[in-house]
């Protein structure tokens, strides 16, 4: 905070030098600026504004944090405490004239892109991009194929990605992991170069994934009795006719984050038997003990599954990795279920991680939940 | 004259593999090795462009599989002796672990200047190389209990490729072992009886070249390492004798990738523990080769380092002078 108390006393010592101060201010730091644990964000135009706050997702956190007015000047800051390690995605609001504006910090470089665009983010110390997100020049890539799922339950055929490892070779057998949000998956979770990265690590065993997409999504993924049959009796033959998969359960995962967590938790209890593996990341798993929820009507088939599974949880015969960020209000129904299912013997790892509900989060956590359902020869390989 | 042991880095993303076959005089045949290759063992046409038209691979791996199918009673002992050195294994790491982290402890404790930790440090140190030592012993005593499958390549289905192997390498200039996943390459090896054959061959004037995991077969003792696994602390464990072809040293193939060479303390940790035998790392183009007592790095500076006790990293380009 000295730095900001610095820059109030000289734009108070020379009002005239103000703006000066402050540009000079900006072109000599970065953007947030960090004392210890907390973050200090900082804001000036040369309009007036009514107010600026800044605006997040982060469970536990008022979701609008109000700037301080540094002085008399149309400088903005505000200090935020934030945990170790964490990750925020957040906007600034900006009242003028009674009009509110959403903004990326202008002050801040740091992107994350999502289906609906993109946010600023602030890591504090400790956090770092994992080395293993990004694609580089030494490592194998793999391929991707397109194959078409004639779907019978939703009357159309649904385009299926196909991600064959850089050692793919038609006469093996592969394990094979179907993935919810495909597209996503692919764009906003780096998750072709996390596999490429972790199978020639040999952290991760060399699979199949078949990236799938929904259409109307969150119908499709909450708990939708239509998606198990069109996963079990459409996409998963279709696989099995193109590629040779690996024998057993065991070797057939599915997974998903947030709807899509919810809906391979469910085609696993509506179908069991057929897949061995879920990778569960910020599932939606929302239940109640009594009385309604409050999460609205698309929640009604996911709570009632849930409320279900609850009752009857030994009916998942899988092998579970569940993440989910402590910034989510879903933290809670995470951990609830994962005690349920532990109590009742199922094989879990759960992790927590100091982040939000996005795809950064669950593109970080990727190497733990893979490595954790699909381990490679890790130690023993050297090529 | 006895043939060289030219022992190699990695062979991605270049392959040095042809420059140090030209070295190698004669005008025989080559034998492939790639057991640790798995399910790919077969694929070894790039291989066989270096090595000539004429080189002969020897798919060990697929005669395992093929044995443990044909001879049900010879799979049964061999797989009955695994599951006994698995379940050492996973025992030892039992006791192993709390051995290393105490170490780490006295390591800190000496660092910070502690006069009384340092006589506990090397008690801790002792211990652990006891440790190590005390898993080859019972992974030996294990085979000893199995009699049946002490000498496989004894075994009537198994001497036939016993022989043929011998054959092949009688009249071969340079058998090639390739890397790949290390118990299973050290594994068929030992089954088949390769050991005394390789010792036979490179007495007879056969040189032998062999990369990653198949260079750390032929050292006296095989290190597994991973700094960062995703599951667990990381830390080095021995997984068994090697073949006492490259004697004092301790080879870490991308060890750049797969240990923290920045972390002056798990380097100097891992140097100590298997001192006196020299811990090398060889990267993407390191070539070892023995001169009288020592080893030489004739590939690229810094393509093979030698990690230190004192936790230095240094380049190995010149004859080893053997670390304190």
């Amino acid at each position: 905070m000295k730095r900001i108390h610095d820059l109030r006393a000289r734009c108070e010592a020379s009002p005239a030098r103000a703006v000066d101060e402050i540009r000079a201010f900006i072109a000599t730091n970065s953007f947030p600026l960090f004392d210890g644990d907390t973050a200090i964000f900082f804001f000036w135009d040369e309009r007036p504004f009514e107010s600026v706050s800044l605006m997040n997702w982060v469970f536990g956190l008022e979701s609008r944090q109000s700037f301080i007015p540094l002085g008399s000047t149309a400088a903005w800051y505000l200090p935020l405490e934030l945990p170790h390690r964490a990750r925020v995605e957040y906007k600034l609001e900006l009242v003028r004239l009674g009009q509110r504006l959403w903004i990326r910090d202008p002050l801040n470089l740091h992107r994350a892109f999502d289906p609906f665009g993109s946010n600023s983010v602030v890591t504090m110390p400790g956090y770092a991009p994992p080395l293993w997100v990004s694609a580089d020049a030494v490592t194998r890539p793999g391929s991707l194929v397109t194959l078409t799922v004639k779907s019978a339950v939703y009357g159309e055929g649904r385009e299926v990605t196909v991600y064959r490892p850089s050692e793919y070779k038609p006469h093996k057998k592969y394990p094979l992991l179907i993935c919810h949000d495909g597209r996503d998956y692919i764009r906003f979770a780096n998750m072709i170069p996390v596999l490429d990265n972790l199978i020639q690590r040999h952290e991760v065993a060399p699979l199949l994934v078949a990236f799938t997409s929904g259409v109307d999504r969150n119908r499709e993924y909450g708990a939708n009795p239509k998606q198990p049959v069109f996963l079990v009796d459409e996409l998963l033959p279709t696989m099995k006719a193109e590629y040779r998969i690996l024998d057993g359960a065991d070797n057939v995962g599915l997974m998903g984050a947030s709807f899509g967590g919810v809906s391979s938790l469910y085609a696993a209890w509506a179908r069991p038997g057929v897949f061995g593996k879920l990778l569960l990341q910020s599932g939606s798993f929302v239940h109640t003990d009594i009385g309604r929820h409050d999460r609205g009507p698309l929640f009604d088939p996911v709570v009632e599954f849930v409320n279900q599974l609850r009752s009857d949880p030994a009916r998942i015969q899988a092998r579970l990795f569940m993440s989910c960020g402590t910034f989510e209000s879903l933290i809670w129904f995470n951990r609830s279920l994962r005690a349920l299912l532990q109590d009742h013997g199922l094989d879990i790892r759960f992790v927590e991680s100091q982040d939000g509900h996005n795809w950064i989060a669950w593109r970080d956590r990727l190497r733990d939940g893979l490595t954790s359902l699909f381990p490679g020869h890790l130690w023993m390989y050297y090529d | 004259m006895v043939g060289s042991l030219l022992l190699l880095g990695p062979q991605r993303p270049s392959q040095n593999l042809s420059e140090a076959l030209g070295t190698v005089p004669g005008d025989g045949p080559v034998v492939l090795i790639t057991a640790g290759w798995r399910h790919d063992e077969g694929e070894v046409e790039s291989l066989q462009r270096v090595a000539g038209s004429s080189a002969l691979h020897l798919p060990i791996y697929r005669w395992f599989d093929e044995l443990m199918t044909s001879q049900p009673a010879l799979a049964n002992a061999w797989r009955l002796r695994q599951a006994k050195v698995l379940e050492l294994k996973a025992l030892h790491r039992l006791r192993l672990l709390p051995a290393i982290d105490a170490l780490r402890q006295m390591m800190d404790r000496v660092s910070a200047g502690s006069e009384i930790a340092r006589p506990q440090f090397q008690w801790s140190l002792d211990h652990l190389r006891e440790l190590d030592q005390q898993l080859l012993d019972h992974a030996a005593v294990i085979s000893r209990q199995h009699p049946e499958v002490l000498r496989p390549w004894e075994h009537p289905a198994v001497a036939a490729i016993h022989q043929r192997v011998a054959e092949a390498f009688a009249g071969s200039r340079a058998i090639l072992v390739a890397g790949g996943h290390v118990a299973v390459l050290r594994n068929r090896l030992e089954f088949f009886g390769l050991r005394p054959l390789l010792h036979q061959a490179v007495a007879r004037g056969t040189s032998v070249i062999a990369w990653s995991a198949g260079a750390m077969c032929l050292t006296d003792r095989i290190v597994l390492f991973y700094d960062d696994p995703p599951d667990g602390a990381g830390h080095p464990e021995l997984l068994d004798r090697g073949f006492e072809m490259a004697d004092s040293v301790v080879l870490l193939p991308h060890c750049r990738e797969r240990l923290t060479l920045s972390d002056r303390r798990r380097v100097s940790l891992l140097a100590t523990r298997f001192a006196p035998d020299a811990c090398l790392g060889l990267e993407n183009g390191a070539w070892l080769v023995r001169n009288g007592d020592r080893w030489l790095n004739r590939g690229p500076p810094g393509s093979a380092v030698w990690l230190w006790p004192d936790g230095d990293v240094r380049p190995l380009a010149r004859p080893l002078e053997g670390p304190a």
